[in-house]
């Protein structure tokens, strides 16, 4: 871990400093290990008051307290950088149980500073829930919004989505995807799909800046009216008698 | 019966069947995690929701506390998707019941009022809610000019004209569906 020296050392003394008993064991630190709930039995039921999202009644020691508040002045005096460090060292000090308790403390604590963070009345951050919902009209347009919008429509392989709900609910579509190949970029992750994607575009067709998600987003932009216009050509041919009747043998009972 | 209490000052307290409260995964969680804690005698502060929208919410999910719950994701049983590592959501048609059509706040003067709900179903990572008010917001956006949209949503446009034009032309294909 690249971190300065000094400020492992500080950190490990100081837990030293506050272990309520000889720091014969590692478990014997701030926040109590597996250890201290058989010392001070009252210790476990504390903290999880302390998480939960509630005030209660609180029975710390005294010396905890008084303690407490002299590591927060420390904690309080490092840099945001060191303060994670120190989190992290604690961390692997408790055991598994009190990190479920951390982590239940903590998701909530996430979501909220999340939410916080948006413009009051707005969903952008709902974007994706709602634009996999929208007609290809309607993601055109949804991309012409703003930068967000177009960048959520990106990352989110939105366009790949619409063609694959297509393919899953439209037979007509599920049969060109087959015959014409492009089911091969279909229902595949990301990652697998990326090199096969990126071959079809020619030499220099792509500006250098575009990362992989972009070129994606922008082959399966393109797929989808290429799709629309195989399927006005093959109705179109239908329907002007453009079309040879072949004779098939067939085997199988279900294709009669 | 559990209280949930909205972040307004002072906090306004709703109280609601345990049953109905755990269709919130949020909460869900909490309160397992709580186990053990008279969770019953503690109200449950929710810093995100203000009373009208927590009404709203504690009415949604009073109504919808019987229903049954949604099926885990089943295997695809089409024969030809043997990719285990697609990463397709197999999400199935999402249809806004009768009930809810009447329930969601849809008249526009009402629409931050319908944001503020959908964003809090998502802080209390309530699925079914945040489906339907997502499908519903895509169906009130679908067909309409760029212009509309920014307006319904609060967005500005950022795109300099450049910008602009080059999407525009992009995405001319459009035009013709």
């Amino acid at each position: 871990m690249a971190m300065p020296v000094e400020d492992s050392l500080d950190a490990d003394a100081l837990m030293m400093d506050l272990s309520f008993s000889p720091p014969k064991s590692k478990n014997h630190v701030l926040m109590g290990g597996p250890g201290c709930s058989r010392e001070i039995p009252s210790s476990t039921a504390d903290l999880l008051a302390d998480l939960s999202l509630v005030e209660k009644e609180k029975t710390f020691t005294e010396r905890y307290l008084s303690e407490r508040e002299k590591l927060l002045r420390t904690f309080t005096n490092w840099s945001e950088y060191d303060q994670v460090d120190f989190m992290k060292q604690l961390l692997q000090q408790m055991c598994h149980y009190q990190h479920g308790q951390i982590n239940s403390f903590l998701k909530p604590m996430l979501q909220r500073d999340f939410i916080s963070l948006l413009p009051a009345r707005g969903l952008s951050h709902l974007a994706e829930s709602i634009l996999s919902y929208v007609d290809a009209k309607s993601l055109c347009s949804c991309e012409l919004v703003c930068r967000e919008w177009r960048s959520v429509v990106a990352e989110g392989m939105l366009w790949k989505k619409l063609i694959e709900r297509k393919v899953r609910t439209d037979s007509l579509w599920k049969g060109l995807s087959d015959k014409r190949g492009w089911q091969q970029y279909l229902f595949k992750s990301k990652d697998r799909l990326i090199q096969p994607i990126l071959s079809t575009f020619a030499p220099g067709e792509l500006p250098t800046d575009v990362g992989a998600t972009e070129a994606q987003h922008r082959f399966y932009r393109k797929l989808y009216p290429d799709i629309e216009r195989d399927i006005d050509t093959i109705e179109s041919n239908w329907k002007c008698g453009r079309h040879v009747l072949q004779r098939i043998n067939c085997h199988s009972e279900n294709s009669k | 019966m559990i209280q949930l209490c909205s972040n307004d000052d002072p906090p306004v307290s709703f109280t609601v069947p345990r049953k109905a409260v755990e269709l919130s995964k949020t909460i869900k969680t909490m309160l397992e995690d709580l186990e053990g804690f008279d969770m019953e005698q503690t109200p449950i502060p929710l810093p995100n929701v203000d009373a009208p929208t927590l009404e709203l919410i504690v009415k949604w999910v009073e109504q919808h506390q019987d229903d049954p719950p949604p099926v885990e994701k089943p295997r695809v049983e089409d024969d030809d998707s043997d990719d285990s590592d697609a990463d397709d959501d197999q999400e199935p048609e999402v249809v806004i019941p009768e009930w809810d059509k009447k329930f969601l706040p849809t008249d526009d003067e009402q629409k931050n009022q319908l944001f503020k709900l959908l964003n809090a179903a998502n802080y209390l990572e309530i699925k079914p809610l945040l489906d339907i008010g997502c499908k519903y917001v895509a169906d009130k956006i679908s067909g309409q000019t760029v212009e509309w949209v920014r307006d319904y949503l609060n967005m500005e446009n950022d795109y300099t004209p450049e910008e602009e034009a080059k999407l525009k032309e992009e995405i001319a294909w459009a035009e013709g569906l």
